[in-house]
């Protein structure tokens, strides 16, 4: 099989994080029962006017700076027409000629994929063909979402692999996260991506015919569903076949595409500007107080990590969300960095995993984590210990210098002592080493010791006693 | 605006037009179309589309309940409890 160059680009429809609808004021409540969030407008009621949503355009000038797109003085919404049950007006209100940003680009590690625009337009409702798992003889329609409002993405064709879209999804829904645009929760439908396929023998021909992908559920099944149609498509191709541009489902349970709908002849949505609505006007100030609210984003945070000294791993986890990354920074602001990394890691996202929490509702201070890092770098206390007194922190806010009290760590160095010795004949060959030079065998006594403690006694501690035990040894001899 | 056109737009409105009938229609949105072409003759350039300040009208984000949504269903054609029911839609 001869190679073939693929040619991807994304279309990501993101909900915007609003109360209310894109042009009525309905909740845009995810979850709720079927057709309470709707009135006149929304289900398209003869003689109704819409209203646009302040805050829909507020974020949407806001995910064109974020994306590096150039924000529109002007721009217009237009009907795009189409019969569906899930579309109660027969036209969807969107954005055509004039999309309120265009023409910018998502950093990725190793490129940059161009945005061609990102506009404004409202949500369909849902087509429901079950009751539970008994088929209805017809099809129900919920109307919640018809309406809310949603910001289209449309990417240019810069994708080549399957690899490049997952990290472009990653990377766009932690921007758009970061900023608080959207939720881009694919499974409570905030984010979903449709992806345009076409592969050609080299880079000198036209790009191929393509087909349109959707309905994948996850990120992992977008790259997926790319990787099979790319194969797909140049098995057919081999084959002396020919590739028609037409709509493809993903059926994630056989992990396959399957032709949906033909597109015999370009769809006509005959688009024309939206007659019941003003244009949107932007200027300066707008975007200047969308400026000030986007935090410091992903790119910016994950140098200042690695110059703090973390690993690449720790630096992915910490970026991944803004607020665990706004926490780790203040647990690490007078603390050993690399050890709250660890603890936050390793204890506080354990924590959180077992109680099903949000970093959100953590309530654990960040300063006890820091100073946990301290005592736990310094030698103070052993990863036993931490791993003990973490849960009882998380789960009372209580800083760490307060449990240890309360803990009975065996600090007494009389106490301690004995253990050492009872350590020393327990492992007598250990004990000779160690007498000999050989500093590493003192590990096998100070584990015992911190064992027999179960971990509550202070391993630098243990350390210094049996040195001072040592020299005194060697006196004697 | 010839047969073969209003067959198209038919089509795209989801309409039937009887055989007969069709003649009569490409006719009558002939006229329509010529009458709209007056505004053409009017000499736009330089006039924004809207006569209107540059001024956003918008509305602040806040949830208002609908209160009567029972009277919304109950104008459908066709329910099942709380959804609006229509013909089996084969796609999906
Ligand atoms: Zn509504």
């Amino acid at each position: 099989m001869s190679d073939f160059i693929p040619t991807i680009g994304l279309e990501v429809h993101v909900q915007l994080k609003t109360k209310s609808k894109m042009f009525c004021s309905c909740s845009t409540d995810f979850g709720a029962a079927p057709n309470t969030n709707i009135c006149p407008v929304c289900t398209g009621q003869p003689g109704v006017l819409p209203a646009k949503n302040k805050r829909a355009i507020e974020l949407a000038v806001r995910a064109g700076l974020v994306l590096n797109c150039r924000i529109e003085k002007y721009s217009v919404f237009a009907r795009k027409n189409y019969f569906y049950p899930d579309l109660p007006k027969a036209y969807q209100i969107s954005q055509y000629e004039l999309p309120i940003t265009r023409d910018g680009f998502v950093k990725l590690s190793g490129k940059k994929i161009g945005i061609i625009r990102a506009h404004l337009e409202e949500d369909a409702g849902k087509l429901l063909h079950y009751i539970g798992s008994v088929p209805v003889d017809g099809s129900l329609v919920d109307l919640n979402r018809c309406g809310v409002p949603l910001l289209e993405i449309v990417s240019y064709p810069d994708i080549d692999s399957p690899e490049t879209a997952f990290e472009y999804l990653k990377t766009l829904r932690r921007l758009l996260r970061y900023a608080e645009i959207s939720d881009c929760d694919m499974e409570k439908g905030s984010l979903r991506c449709d992806c345009n396929v076409s592969v050609r023998r080299s880079v000198d021909e036209p790009l191929g015919v393509k087909t349109e992908i959707k309905n994948m559920n996850s990120f992992r099944e977008v790259r997926e569903a790319i990787a099979y149609e790319i194969e797909r498509q140049k098995k057919v191709l081999s084959d002396g076949g020919k590739i028609y541009q037409e709509t493809r489902l993903w059926n994630g349970r056989k992990g396959v595409t399957v032709e949906m709908r033909r597109k015999e002849e370009a769809a006509d949505y005959r688009y024309f500007p939206e007659p019941d609505l003003t244009p949107i006007f932007i200027d300066e100030k707008i975007i200047e107080e969308q400026r000030k609210l986007i935090p410091k984003l992903p790119a910016e945070r994950k140098e200042k990590l690695f110059e703090m000294g973390l690993s690449e791993y720790q630096v992915d986890v910490l970026v991944e969300e803004r607020k665990l990354c706004d926490y780790f920074i203040a647990a690490s602001e007078n603390s050993n960095p690399k050890e709250v990394a660890n603890l936050i890691i390793t204890n506080l996202l354990g924590e959180m995993n077992k109680k099903r929490l949000d970093i959100e509702e953590v309530k654990l201070n960040p300063l006890f984590v820091g100073e946990l890092a301290d005592l736990k770098a310094s030698g103070k206390i052993s990863a036993q210990v931490v791993k003990r007194i973490f849960p009882q922190m998380f789960e009372k806010n209580i800083p760490p210098s307060q449990l240890l009290k309360n803990l009975n760590i065996v600090s007494d160095e009389g106490k301690l002592e004995k253990l050492v010795w009872e350590g020393i004949s327990e492992n007598s060959s250990a004990w000779e080493d160690y007498k000999m030079g050989k500093e590493k065998a003192s590990g096998r006594i100070i584990g015992w010791v911190m064992k027999k403690t179960r971990g509550s006694s202070d391993p630098a501690t243990v350390k210094k006693i049996l040195e001072r035990l040592k020299d005194e040894k060697d006196f004697d001899n | 605006m010839d047969r073969d056109g209003i067959l198209r737009i038919a089509k795209l409105a989801r309409l039937e037009i009887e055989d007969g009938k069709i003649e009569k229609f490409t006719e009558e949105f002939n006229k329509i179309l010529s009458y709209f072409e007056k505004l053409g003759e009017v000499n736009t350039k330089d006039i924004s589309p809207f006569l209107l300040k540059n001024e956003n009208v918008l509305r602040e984000d806040e949830v208002i309940r609908f209160k009567d949504r029972d009277r919304i269903l109950g104008n459908a054609p066709d329910r099942q409890d709380d959804f609006f029911k229509v013909k089996k839609v084969i796609e999906e």
